[in-house]
């Protein structure tokens, strides 16, 4: 898959190399979350390892339990309503935590219209309770907006 | 020295190929370099000094530097007044042309000046969250297009995000 660069703008906070952190993985958080409160996870032992015909009506045929047990723990994702990402490089970049409503992004050929950037009045508690949930200590005072860029 | 992608937020046009190929000289060759000062003087009427400077082509050096001093000797206060009023129309140009993208396949702008504002990957540039528009602004931007006969394109400009690799 090619590499391009990426402009992005987010409301959050960010990370430089001296803040050593632990990147929470949200997705594994909200999984965690979705099974104690009885998700439960797709059977995948019976699925076809081959991409094709079979493994694709294996699909269809548990469609229903796949869609509620993504759908819950997108659910709780959307819960938490803070997700965590990568500037620069993948190889050598800084992380930082953003509301993910707010991300707007532009690849090289491509060009972003931007109006006014507001933020929710919840945004700043969203990643501040995610952080302290976390035992994250906040990198800056408070969230705002930032302008950055990804090669990847 | 290491290549990287930066990203910026600017208020402009973007100018895509069919405007960019109406950007012509008067010979109808495509402009490559934009000097909007220059632009405005020779559309006034005020002749270039350096259009009779000498083609030292096929000279050896020691003959060129010759000519070349000699010729600025002869044409020092032409080019003194040539120089004072581009920097005076400079100074009253709130716009410009710049680029984004990459190097190979780049694409153009038309800015106005103070406007753009660039991050690197390391260093996250905090953002106003107002963008800010001065009405004067489309005004400046859409002169830049008339003195080159160009049509102004029908959306109008805007504050943008764009990527670059270099």
């Amino acid at each position: 898959m090619g590499m391009s660069p990426e402009g992005i703008i987010y409301y959050g906070y960010y990370f430089s190399e001296e803040d050593e952190v632990d990147i929470p993985d949200v997705f594994s958080i909200a999984r965690n979350r979705a099974e104690a409160k009885g998700a439960i996870p797709v059977d995948y032992s019976t699925e076809p390892k081959e991409w094709g015909p079979a493994r694709a009506a294996w699909r269809e045929e548990h469609d229903d339990e796949i869609q509620a047990y993504y759908g819950a723990i997108r659910a709780e994702e959307t819960a938490i309503g803070v997700d965590w990402a990568v500037a620069g490089s993948y190889d050598f970049g800084n992380h930082y935590v953003y509301i993910p409503a707010s991300r707007i992004t532009a690849e090289w050929s491509e060009m972003q219209a931007l109006t006014d950037l507001i933020a929710e009045p919840d945004w700043a508690l969203k990643l501040d309770s995610h952080l302290s949930e976390m035992g994250i200590a906040k990198p800056q005072d408070g969230p705002r907006w930032y302008l950055t860029s990804l090669y990847g | 020295m290491g290549m990287y992608a930066s990203a910026e937020v600017f208020y402009g046009y973007i100018l895509d190929e069919e405007i960019m190929e109406q950007f012509v000289d008067e010979n109808g060759d495509e402009i490559e370099e934009f000097d909007l000062a220059e632009k405005i003087l020779k559309n006034r009427g005020v002749v270039d000094p350096w259009d009779s400077y000498p083609d030292t082509d096929g000279m050896d050096y020691a003959t060129q530097n010759a000519v070349n001093k000699l010729w600025h000797a002869e044409h020092t206060e032409e080019l003194d007044e040539w120089y004072k009023a581009k920097a005076e129309i400079d100074r009253r140009i709130k716009v410009e042309m710049s680029s984004f993208g990459h190097y190979d396949e780049s694409r153009r702008c038309l800015i106005v000046k103070g406007t753009a504002h660039h991050a690197s990957p390391s260093y996250p540039l905090p953002l106003d969250t107002d963008m800010w528009t001065d009405p004067h602004w489309i005004d400046e931007l859409d002169s830049f297009l008339e003195i080159y006969g160009i049509e102004p394109p029908e959306d109008g400009p805007c504050w943008w995000l764009v990527a670059s690799y270099g």
